[in-house]
């Protein structure tokens, strides 16, 4: 509640300026409440009500109640004010090109800060209540006209069924409107950038935004959401490219090279050049533990070692990755209880696994459902993991859109924001999955070219000189 | 979830060129080889010819019962006891060529990596597998091989490219040293194999085109058999040609693996 404007605004004219006032010309009943009206509650937003539940209700919103006394009205005095955190960049998507503001916990902000984005009027922002107790804010966010209508009135079904006692993070959300509740992947986005959400509003997409929680949520969520960044776009293309197959590289190598490790050492060495088996063999060398429970081990170190180092405060964070990275790996090594290859593949898929920050845990259950299957059964219990993990990946949906597509079902036509990043002259169509309808997003040939090269005719309605 | 099993015709070429293209890698480069010896190539574009027959052959007939499988239209040309002896052969066709495939696949895997494993471990396996993702549906089995398509053709790529340098053209000769036959008989047992997988192809193009149908857009018939066509086509000479030119023109021809036999 905002003290200044109770005292500036309601009382001072209350007790001051109604002193001066003219009496209102409305005579009976009515009179001190006309009064009060026209002469105190200047620019102030206000509403009558009638019923005592409705005033508990939304004093609880931080709102002001005048009674007058002989009168069953009370007029509602919006006061809502609080300290909320200011725009920062968010620590959890740095980057280094590009806008560094960042969502915050007040939904008002946060809707003033995607309308500066976009300043159209088919944005389309539709709030509700949710939550018996919270009574939360929940906005979706659309763009008219770009937005499949039926996506956002699925968004709409699935939010009104939502029935709990409180919402306290838009984790809350995700776990109701989520399609495949039990799989390890997420098929609702989610990011703390305004930019990022402006972009995925473009390509037709929903967004959810939660009061109290500057995590926005974005549906239909696909995998390949997880491989873009929003500097692929900030940046030139080829960069963008190039960043793309490194992060595709990055989940490669963050899920199979634990198992393959095992498969190789402990099933196959025979794939390996001769050099290299030896090296490693003779590594391994006195290591008591076989690969597999090697890699385990390993495994959970490495990832305790992560945990702490996020949940710590910063400087205490750097000391645990510090001790844990030198001290406990050297001396791991050297005592001879894990060989160097194993630690360097563990610490290898870990790094990989920071390239992709969404879904870093899902890749964590990859990891580990290929490594027992590698122990198990090696090149055999590898591939099958492989498939299994593919086919569940290809059954999914989220929101009705296939999870894998462009790639599956693969549509040529969007590989241009698939396996490259297209220069944005070229990605002249929305992605034809999320909308069918205004699929245009460039003007054809728009590419830069020198002037005076009239090779290409220019698109009609542009300069009429050249005609 | 099963769903409701709506694939485009790439996917269902993607199917086909995908059950036909492991055992063109594996399996049949060994059979051709064993018969013709150095003249496989030609055994290999004879094959490709009487595949682009048989395929135009089972698209005609595609085309001419459009909706229908060869089992509901096989009565009506050869009539009903014959026609439904051939829905019987047909049907057991597809056991057979599973157990086939399921085999060929445990064979290799047990074969080159594993041979201490008993067999069946892999075929529990990949059966397991395969009932995964039956299970999932037609269209996350179509998902799926246009995934791994892609990814096994950059695979078999990259060993041709890597193994040019072993090239070598003198092993081709002597051209035809014992006549004609070598090449016949190395011809048929994969030409028996493509003939079963063009049909197979159509059964997979053809829900797709009934259901094309129902919402009304016939012409969509007449193009299921090109399609098919394409796709074996495809599989026959893009992928099969370079890989088997590459099997029998390397020194260790004589060491390709062989079904059922020592390697």
């Amino acid at each position: 509640m905002d003290k200044e404007r109770i005292d500036g605004r309601i009382m001072e004219p209350l007790l001051i300026h109604a002193r001066v006032a003219e009496p209102t010309p409305v005579k009976g009943k009515n009179r001190l409440l006309q009064f009060i009206k026209d002469n105190t509650l200047i620019a102030m937003e206000y509403t009558e009500v009638h019923s005592l539940e409705e005033v508990l209700e939304k004093i609880l919103f931080g709102n002001t109640a005048l009674f007058i006394d002989g009168l069953a009205v009370a007029l509602l005095v919006n006061t809502v004010g609080y300290k909320a955190r200011d725009i920062e960049e968010p620590d959890t998507e740095a980057v280094v090109r590009g806008p560094r503001e960042g969502f915050t916990e007040e939904i008002r902000v946060n809707v003033a800060l995607l309308r500066r984005k976009i300043r159209s009027p088919d944005l389309r922002l539709e709030s509700m209540f949710l939550g018996r107790v919270t009574k939360t804010t929940v906005c979706i966010a659309y763009i008219h006209g770009i937005a499949n209508d039926k996506i956002v009135e699925e968004v709409r079904k699935r939010l009104q069924r939502i029935e709990i006692d409180g919402i306290l993070e838009s984790g809350y959300i995700e776990a109701f409107i989520e399609d495949a509740p039990f799989s390890i992947f997420a098929t609702v986005g989610n990011t703390e950038k305004p930019d990022i959400v402006a972009a995925k509003l473009l390509e037709g997409r929903v967004a959810i935004i939660v009061d109290g929680t500057p995590m926005v949520l974005t549906v239909p969520y696909l995998f390949i959401e997880t491989i873009q960044a929003s500097e692929d776009y900030y940046s030139r293309w080829p960069s963008g490219t190039v960043m793309r197959w490194l992060r595709t590289i990055g989940i490669i190598l963050t899920t199979q090279l634990p198992a393959l490790y095992v498969a190789t050492t402990a099933f196959n060495p025979e794939v390996l050049p001769t050099v290299l088996l030896i090296t490693i063999a003779a590594s391994r060398e006195g290591v008591p533990l076989p690969a597999i429970a090697e890699m385990l081990f390993l495994g959970v170190i490495f990832e305790l070692l992560r945990e702490a180092g996020v949940r710590l405060p910063r400087p205490v964070g750097q000391a645990v990755s510090i001790v844990g990275a030198l001290v406990i790996g050297q001396a791991a090594i050297d005592s001879g209880l894990v060989s160097a290859p194993a630690v360097m593949v563990t610490v290898l898929a870990g790094i990989a696994s920071f390239t992709v920050p969404a879904q870093s845990i899902t890749y964590i259950f990859i990891r580990l459902f290929l490594l027992v299957l590698a122990g198990i059964m090696g090149f055999f219990g590898l591939f099958l993991g492989n498939i299994i993990i593919l086919t569940h990946m290809a059954s999914l949906r989220s929101f009705g859109m296939p999870y894998l597509s462009p790639a599956a079902p693969s549509d040529y036509g969007n590989w241009k924001d698939l396996v490259v990043r297209a220069p944005l002259w070229a990605m002249i169509t929305r992605p034809s999955v999320l909308g069918w309808k205004n699929r245009k997003r460039v003007r054809p040939g728009s590419m830069p070219r020198p002037p005076g090269d009239k090779e290409k005719k220019p698109v009609p309605g542009g300069n009429e000189d050249n005609a | 979830m099963l769903e409701d099993g709506r694939i485009s015709n790439r996917q269902a070429v993607f199917l086909i060129v995908n059950t036909i293209l492991a055992t063109s890698i594996i399996f049949l480069p060994g059979m051709i080889f064993k018969e013709a010896r150095q003249d496989a190539w030609m055994s290999v574009v004879l094959v490709t010819v009487f595949g682009v027959v048989a395929g135009l052959i089972i698209a005609s007939l595609g085309a001419r019962f459009p909706g229908r499988t060869i089992i509901q239209y096989s009565g009506d040309i050869v009539g009903k006891p014959l026609g439904k002896v051939i829905g019987l052969i047909y049907s057991l066709f597809f056991i057979y060529i599973n157990a086939f495939i399921v085999r060929e696949f445990a064979d290799m895997f047990n074969i080159n990596f594993m041979p201490e494993t008993p067999v069946s471990l892999f075929s529990m396996g990949i059966v397991f597998a395969a009932a995964y993702a039956v299970r999932s549906g037609l269209e996350v089995l179509a998902r799926v091989s246009e995934i791994v398509l892609p990814l096994v053709l950059v695979m078999l790529l990259l060993i041709v490219g890597l193994v040019c340098p072993e090239i070598d053209a003198k092993l081709f000769f002597p051209i035809l040293e014992k006549g004609f036959m070598p090449v016949l008989k190395g011809a048929y047992p994969p030409a028996l194999f493509f003939r079963g997988n063009h049909s197979d192809g159509n059964v997979h193009t053809l829900p797709a085109q009934a259901l094309r149908g129902r919402r009304g857009n016939y012409s969509g018939c007449s193009y299921g058999g090109p399609v098919s066509i394409d796709g074996n086509g495809c599989g026959n000479r893009g992928i099969r040609y370079p890989c088997c030119l590459y099997k029998f023109s390397h020194p260790d021809a004589g060491q390709v693996y062989q079904p059922g036999g020592h390697h």
